[in-house]
């Protein structure tokens, strides 16, 4: 701009000097020439650059381990989009593809990917919006994992650390969390939609490929088993931060690898890695924010202020941080999606809707997904697993005191407080009607509440993500599969003592025992689809236990289409759509 | 008069010193001029002077006597020292001292001292200059008016035979002392008349001068300089003086809707505040953006930004050759926009003003709560709330649209003072607006304040300023529209107040998620844009060499914007947040700095025209702003921000450089042969290292046949001009910093502290450069009767190459899509003009004015891939097709409904009767395979932009009374009517248009069943396209002027009132809101009643 304003100062100059002496005028004429001449020669094509300042840039970014830490934090941020909704809407839970559609959660209602569940034959089809934007959120991941991975193993000029150790320690630290979260992203991809493009460079503007192939799932599973094992090698016991990965996460989905490409005895190896880990260890006691509140155990590493390590949190190898207000702080929709207070506050006794929202109850959810009536039915009266405080089947009308900061419920004809409202299963969610049952229990494992703002779409709170009893469950598998019934009976009967359930003995060992304990423990937490399509079992048990949408299954919808936009893109190589779908 | 001038603008601080300077200097000027000297010839000198030049010692003179010289002529060339002078010799003497060794002499005139060249005496006479001019002084004395017999002041009267001249006072008057006898030839000329050649005969003059005409012999702008319109060589297209006069326009683009061939103006959005979309002879960009340059004065800016008052002329470059020299920016053509100046005369004071009323052209046809009721009870009774049987059942539902509308009205307030003495034209004008919207809140306000000044300092130098100050206020939120949650979807079963007149948060209290779309009505807000757009001119024709101009244009947009909402706890955004503010404060800068050199000369029959131009422009938009959440409390709004629990602030920032240097020659031989040649050279920052410059180089020819001498039918055409283009133009429209790759924040958090993060985010492309369009023109001007008919066809073919496009790329890549210069386009059309004066007779007229184009666009290439069957792969991602137009609508047809003798065959395609029947087009062996699938079932279903499109505009006059009517119409596009959408949601929360629905008893194919997935097939969906195309009664407007003897009794130059009627018809087959609107689910177009009234004096 100097050059700009210089010129306008110099025309005023000669405007004064012309007017003042008329003599000049030639003179000025040269001067105006050479003005010119100058504006023009002066103003080249350095005025040309772009220097935008407030630009992000990989060169920019990954110069130090801060840096990189905070290329890692972005990826976190990316992960942790799966207990949310889609494109950071309060809508279309991301989590639902792993989960919805099995033998113990089916759609209560349509929409998103319950959708697809509850009508396999008609709406599982290509073009379906949630299936495209969740393929490339998980590519999203795949690529900042690349990023980091690339810009960390061949840039010389980072600042590691000072000495040779500690770079070393940081450097392959930072590339075993992106790669444990590649392989992670690479996971969800598989199970989803089979053979996938493999990507394993940094997308550059320069490298658009419009011929991508599919690979297969063995390579690409191949691939998630190296990056497992680096990561393995690396991480520590406990994750560099809460929220971070673990040794024992790492560790846990080797042993899962394991058991989907049929080796049984890796798989044991490394959930015994896991297991043996002094630092891991099951919840067997009250502890934390509710210990002196009528509970149980189990229960307890779900409750807000309880679910990290350091909160007292043994058992969790993955713990995923919300935080309500705060920037970075995300917003989960697992409550929302996963509770039926709001349907059940619509209850009518008499006319009278008398279930008030409190914290004590978890806030609002809308129920968009329920445990089947099979699921609820899996557990014995005296497992903590099934008790009211984990699956929601009947309130106590309480009063404003116990309610607080919510209000009292309201007391319909006939009733006092201390008297209980039950829900009912004994009719399953079944049809692909629209009718949503309002008066059904719900798993209460995402319960949270702001006291102040109880009805909130999302929730705040840190969840616990991946968890040793799953750990366990992949074991006893393992073990089952190298036919060690009693090593088996006996790794299931730790998980069921730690609940009051009663033990097993060998003779109830079977692969259909551990899917049903497994949902016993893991009920909205594993991902359901993955487990039976890893055992082979969904269509099987889909048919069987879900009758919300699971009639309408079909061999093909074991696994999704891959997006229309994908195979359009494909410009100058046919991509093959998955079998079944047109 | 003058002195009030002044003391306005000395006491007005807002103007640029620079203002203040221009006008000191021209009053010093003016009364230097009024010294009277008579006297003063006879004085006594009273200083020596020994060995000065001829001027020093004039300039000595002057100074000592206070005489006023004026030199006629370049006498500084006399540079020998010769000039000797004595005090005590009288300024007579000394003044005839110093002239003694030039070849000038002196006269007395108008009490001045006029030093001018001798005249050439033709026989052998002697030399010898007359001392007594007196003696041989001729007298000329007379007034000068305008055509309304109002006196003019400043009229330049010039005796051409020996160059002198005078300027006519106050009342008109004139007094010209020349020599010579009594037949003489006389200029008169101001600006803004047409000048008059007189031969003088002994007698006073009293002329009334004619107002300038534009008509085919025109001058027209045409970038960086003017033409007369017959030199001109390429496709210029002008708006009649009549569009831009008749009617009531908020913006200036409602004016030109229509009034150009080739220049299509669709409305976009209506509402306070219409946006519309400009587009010059089609889409040639896919990305890049197809509107045209607009020039404001010489400088880039916005349409909205000008008050189509202060509007003189608008021009539009439409061929290569002439938006050539706009280069890089010119490919989507050029509109030139011409601001008014002040002519000499006495100041003339404007008023324009309207005020008008407005309603609904058209609404949405939404079903009422009993019909909402029924509806939802056949669909699903299950889902039936509560709530809203409460409300049915007590027939209090509601109308949702109607608590969001009101009746709309505007207001436009105008006034202009124009005028100009001796060397300084002004134009002074300042513009309320005041525009009530159909929806309640949409409010628009808006002043603007002009000053247009320039000023002669010298005849070879002129100053001058074109300088607007804006204030435009769109405070207010209204209820929401659209999709989802607006007003017309809204459940009426629901209640939008309690019992005291509050809005109720939850309208729907058994449907929380449901918010009353009325909360914006609540809302605190403030919206704000200040302006100030001034374009700053040096012009100085050279005295060495006739011909020679240079200017310097600096021009400045300063804008800043202030935004701010603040949603309290009686609104749901409120209590989910605890109270809601988003800020926002952004300021752009534009700035440019043009040195243009123009040489124009004539030699014989040759005439050449060349312009040079270096020109530099900078545009800077920096924004930072705020939203906050959490607030204690609601009282303060968004100044209680720095007390909310979540603060985030936002920032944002862009530059960009454009530097050009531009050469053209115009060339004219005998007024029959003409040619253009022009060439750019630009560059642009945005684009990549070492793709940032780009050449565009165009020619021209021109020939008017009308002015061979074999041209037989030279009293039938006035005017026969061929005119042929071709050249190359460049669009570099993206925005700052699309070549680099980047990042963006992710962050994630620990415990309650934020973990800064990162994740890529746009994949930048390093070669990003020009996308560059090609054009050749044929074109014919014509004039016939004299001009009594008179118009230009136009044909042209351009294609644009190196697209700037947002290819859709595979997900793979982790974006969904990434700029690339890409593939090839194609536009071709036709343009046709017709202006005529079709009746002419005493007491009535009819004038007519049309236009006319059609445009055919196709995609041409795209990324130059091969598929299998060896032709070029279409991009069905993005809906783009080899051979097919730009915007195109691509989906699965639709073609009725699953009747109940199909039910075998609805059954094989897996569904019903009284379901969306699709079409199953093809399948993987060409023919159809009875399954619906994306790779052969979807088709092209017509194209989104208008093949044809016209204006039409009649002018009747009868007396003093004039009727004019415009029409325009749009065809051959097809567009989505999205009104009929019925994304009642699968409960049925939404409401929608009233529709045939099937029923076994009514086995219509209008429209499906009432039935949840009744839209489905196969999993798949279409859309309802319609034929968009329309015919548009714009405006009817009356206009009656008072005569001329009552405005003189009146002391009026003239006074217009008018009756408007705007958007009162449109003939169309579309079903929606309206054809011509993006979002059939918007504000809609208003209908509008305006009347106005136009005053001079």
């Amino acid at each position: 701009m100097g050059c700009a304003s210089a010129k306008r100062i110099c025309i005023w100059v000669k405007l004064r000097i012309l007017i003042k002496n008329k003599n000049m005028k030639k003179l000025i004429f040269i001067l105006s020439g050479i003005s010119i001449l100058i504006f023009v020669i002066s103003c080249k094509d350095s005025w040309l650059e772009e220097y935008p300042p407030h630009l992000v840039t990989t060169e920019t970014l990954f110069t130090n381990l801060e840096g990189f830490e905070s290329g890692l934090n972005g990826l976190y941020a990316l992960v942790r989009g799966e207990r949310e909704g889609k494109d950071g809407s309060s809508e279309n839970l991301r989590a639902d593809i792993s989960m919805l559609g099995t033998d113990n959660i089916v759609p209560n209602t349509r929409g998103g990917i319950g959708f697809i569940a509850l009508t396999w034959d008609t709406r599982n089809v290509s073009t379906d919006s949630n299936l495209s934007s969740i393929f490339l959120w998980l590519y999203k991941i795949v690529n900042a994992a690349n990023t980091i991975i690339n810009q960390a193993e061949t840039r010389k000029d980072v600042d590691w650390g000072t000495d040779e150790k500690t770079i070393e320690i940081n450097k392959n630290r930072v590339i075993a969390e992106a790669k444990a979260l590649r392989a992670w992203a690479y996971r969800h991809l598989t199970y989803c939609w089979g053979d996938v493009p493999l990507n394993m460079e940094e997308s550059t503007g320069s490298t658009i490929k419009t011929d991508w192939e599919r690979s297969s799932v063995s390579k690409v599973r191949n691939l998630m088993k190296e990056d497992w094992l680096f990561s393995e090698k690396y991480l520590d016991v406990e994750p560099s931060k809460p929220g971070k990965i673990s040794k024992g996460a790492v560790q846990h989905y080797l042993s899962e690898l394991y058991l989907t490409i049929g080796k049984p005895d890796s798989s044991l190896i490394f959930a015994n890695k896991c297991i043996n880990t002094p630092n891991y260890k099951l919840i067997t006691k009250r502890y934390g924010v509710r210990a002196t509140k009528p509970g149980v155990a189990f229960m307890d590493m779900f409750y807000d202020g309880n679910s990290n390590r350091e909160q007292g949190n043994s058992e969790a190898l993955w713990v995923w941080q919300w935080e309500y207000n705060v920037i970075g702080g995300g917003g989960s929709i697992m409550r929302r999606y996963h509770s039926s207070t709001g349907p059940h506050a619509q209850i009518a006794i008499s006319g009278i809707q008398p279930l008030a929202f409190t914290v004590e109850r978890g806030g609002r959810g809308i129920g968009r997904e329920q445990p089947t009536k099979w699921a609820i039915n899996l557990y014995e009266a005296k497992d903590d697993r099934g008790s009211n405080y984990a699956i929601r089947k009947y309130y106590i009308l309480k009063t404003a005191g116990e309610n607080s900061p919510g209000p009292a419920d309201k007391l319909p004809p006939g009733y006092k407080y201390g008297d209980t409202i039950k829900l009912k299963w004994d009719k399953d969610l079944t049809g692909l009607t629209n009718i949503s049952i309002k008066d059904y229990p719900y798993i209460r494992k995402y319960d949270f509440a702001l006291p102040e703002i109880i009805d909130l779409s999302q929730t705040y709170n840190d969840q616990v993500y991946l968890r040793l009893a799953e750990t366990y469950l992949l074991k006893a598998e393992a073990q089952l599969k190298l036919a060690d019934i009693n090593g088996a009976t006996e790794t299931i009967n730790i998980v069921r003592r730690r609940s009051n359930a009663s033990e097993i003995s060998a003779s109830n060992m079977s692969l259909d025992f551990i899917l049903d304990e497994r949902s016993r423990e893991l009920i909205g937490e594993e991902h359901r689809r993955y487990t039976l399509l890893r055992t082979n079992k969904w269509l099987e048990r889909v048919k069987k236990y879900n009758f919300r949408g699971g009639q309408t299954a079909n061999a093909r919808d074991t696994l999704y289409p891959i997006p229309q936009v994908v195979i359009d893109a494909n410009l100058t190589k046919r991509m093959p759509q998955n079998p079944g779908f047109n | 008069m003058q002195k009030k001038i002044r003391f306005k603008f000395l006491n007005n601080q807002t103007y640029a010193k620079r203002l203040k300077y221009i006008v000191l200097i021209t009053f010093k000027i003016l009364l230097t001029i009024s010294v009277y000297a008579q006297d003063i010839l006879n004085k006594k000198l009273t200083v020596n002077l020994i060995q000065a030049t001829p001027i020093e010692a004039l300039e000595v003179i002057k100074k000592n006597s206070g005489i006023n010289i004026l030199y006629g002529e370049n006498i500084s060339a006399f540079r020998k020292k010769t000039v000797t002078l004595e005090s005590g010799i009288t300024i007579q003497k000394a003044i005839e001292l110093a002239l003694k060794n030039t070849d000038f002499n002196y006269e007395w005139m108008n009490g001045n001292i006029l030093i001018r060249k001798k005249q050439k005496k033709s026989s052998t006479e002697n030399t010898a200059y007359p001392k007594q001019v007196n003696q041989s002084t001729s007298v000329i004395k007379g007034t000068i008016t305008n055509p309304n017999g109002i006196p003019l002041s400043g009229v330049s009267i010039k005796d051409e035979s020996f160059n002198v001249q005078a300027y006519t006072d106050d009342q008109g008057n004139f007094e010209l002392k020349s020599v010579g006898g009594k037949s003489k030839l006389i200029t008169v000329s101001a600006q803004g008349y047409e000048t008059e050649k007189i031969t003088w005969n002994g007698e006073a003059l009293n002329i009334s001068l004619q107002d300038k005409i534009a008509n085919i012999n025109e001058v027209v702008v045409v970038g960086y300089g003017s033409q007369r319109k017959s030199d001109i060589t390429g496709s210029v297209g002008s708006l009649s003086n009549k569009r831009l006069e008749n009617a009531p326009n908020i913006n200036l683009s409602q004016a030109i809707q229509g009034g150009i061939a080739g220049v299509n103006i669709q409305t976009s959005t209506a509402g306070a505040e219409p946006t519309d979309n400009i587009m010059i002879r089609g889409r040639n960009s896919i990305k890049a953006s197809n509107a045209p340059l607009i020039v404001i004065d010489g400088v880039a800016g916005n349409l909205k930004d000008v008050n189509p008052s202060d509007v003189k002329s608008v021009e539009v470059l439409k061929d290569a050759s002439s938006a050539a020299i706009y280069g890089s920016r010119g490919s989507n053509g050029v509109v030139l926009i011409t601001t008014k100046s002040g002519k000499s005369g006495e100041t003339k004071f404007k008023y324009d003003g309207f005020y008008s009323v407005q309603s609904f052209a058209n609404l949405p046809e939404i079903m009422d709560g009993e019909e909402f009721y029924q509806f939802k009870m056949e669909r699903d009774s299950s889902s039936m709330t509560s709530s809203e049987k409460n409300v049915y059942e007590l027939n209090s539902w509601v109308n949702w649209p109607e608590l969001a509308f009101r009746k709309g009205m505007s207001t436009g307030q105008n006034l202009s003072l124009s005028g100009g003495f001796y060397s300084t034209n002004y134009y002074l004008s300042g513009n309320f607006q005041k525009v009530r919207g159909l929806a309640i809140n949409d409010d628009y306000k808006r002043v603007q304040l002009r000053t247009n000044i320039d000023t002669k300092l010298k005849n070879w130098l002129t100053i001058g300023t074109k300088t607007q100050l804006n204030f435009i206020d769109a405070t207010g939120v209204a209820a929401t529209f659209g999709e989802g949650q607006g007003v017309y979807w809204f459940n009426p079963l629901t209640t939008p107040y309690d019992e005291n007149g509050k809005q109720n948060i939850y309208p729907w209290p058994d449907d929380p998620h449901y918010t009353n779309p009325l909360q914006g009505l609540l809302a605190k807000n403030i919206d704000e844009t200040y302006q100030v757009i001034s374009n700053n001119f040096l012009n100085i024709d050279f005295p060495f060499l006739e011909g020679l101009n240079f200017k310097l244009n600096s021009g400045i947009r300063f804008g800043f914007t202030n935004d701010a909402t603040y949603y309290g706890r009686d609104t749901n955004r409120g209590v989910t947040t605890a109270g809601d503010a988003t800020l926002k404060r952004q300021i752009n800068k534009n700035i440019v700095l043009e040195n243009i050199l123009n040489y124009n000369k004539t030699f014989n029959k040759h005439h050449i025209f060349l312009t040079g131009v270096y020109s530099f422009e900078n545009v800077k938009s920096n924004s930072n702003g705020l939203n906050a959440e959490g607030f204690p409390n609601d009282i303060l709004g968004w100044y209680g921000s720095q007390q909310a629990s979540l603060i985030v602030p936002n920032f944002s920032n862009s530059e960009t450089t454009l530097l050009s240097s531009m050469i053209r020659i115009n060339y004219a031989f005998d007024n029959r042969y003409l040619l253009t040649i022009t060439g750019r050279n630009d560059g642009y920052s945005g684009f990549g290292f070492k793709t940032k410059r780009g050449f565009f180089p165009s020619m021209a020819f021109g020939w008017n046949i009308n002015q061979e001498s074999f041209f037989p039918w030279k009293n039938i055409f006035s005017q026969l001009k061929l005119r042929g283009s071709y050249g190359m133009n460049g669009n570099q429209a993206v925005s700052a910093y699309e070549t680099i790759s980047r990042m963006i924040a992710e962050n994630y958090v620990y415990d309650s502290s934020t973990l800064p993060g990162y994740i890529p985010s746009k994949l930048g492309t390093e070669n990003l450069g020009w996308e560059s369009t090609k054009t050749l023109n044929l074109g014919l001007d014509f004039g016939i009767f004299q001009d009594r008919i008179y118009g230009d066809i136009n044909l042209y073919h351009s294609n644009t190459y190196n697209l700037l496009l947002d290819r859709t790329v595979s997900p793979v890549h982790a974006v969904n899509s990434i700029t690339q210069n890409i593939g090839e386009t194609e536009n071709k059309g036709i343009e046709l003009t017709i202006n005529a004066n079709l009746l002419k007779s005493a007491n009535f007229s009819w004038e007519t004015s049309g236009n006319f184009s059609i445009i055919k666009n196709r995609i041409r290439s795209l990324y130059g891939l091969i598929g299998e069957n060896g032709k070029e792969t279409d991009d069905v991602a993005n809906n783009w097709f080899i051979g097919q137009p730009i915007n195109v609508n691509y989906g699965f047809k639709w073609i009725g409904v699953w009747q109940l003798d199909e039910r075998e065959e609805a059954k094989l395609h897996n569904t019903q009767p009284g379901f969306i029947k699709i079409q199953d087009i093809s399948g993987p062996e060409g023919v159809p395979d009875g399954i619906l699938s994306p790779a052969y079932d979807r088709i092209i279903i017509g194209q989104r932009d208008p093949k044809m499109t016209w204006g039409l505009n009649n002018i009747f006059n009868f007396k003093d009374f004039s009727l004019s009517v415009f029409m325009y119409g749009m065809h051959g596009m097809t567009k989505e009517n999205s009104l009929l959408s019925d994304a009642v949601g699968r409960t049925i929360r939404l409401n929608t248009t009233k529709k045939n629905w099937w029923r076994e008893d009514n086995p219509t194919n209008d429209w499906y069943a009432n039935k949840l997935d009744a839209n489905v097939q196969e999993g798949y969906t279409a859309a309802p396209y319609e034929n968009a195309s329309f015919v548009r009664i714009k405006d009817i407007s009356i206009t009656y002027k008072l005569p001329q003897h009552t405005l003189k009794s009146l002391g009026l130059n003239s006074l217009k009132m008018y009756l408007t009627g705007r958007n009162l018809f449109t003939i169309t087959k579309f079903g929606g809101m309206d054809p011509e609107l993006n979002n059939q689910w918007d504000v809609p177009l208003q209908k509008e009643y305006a009347f106005g009234l136009n005053l001079e004096f």
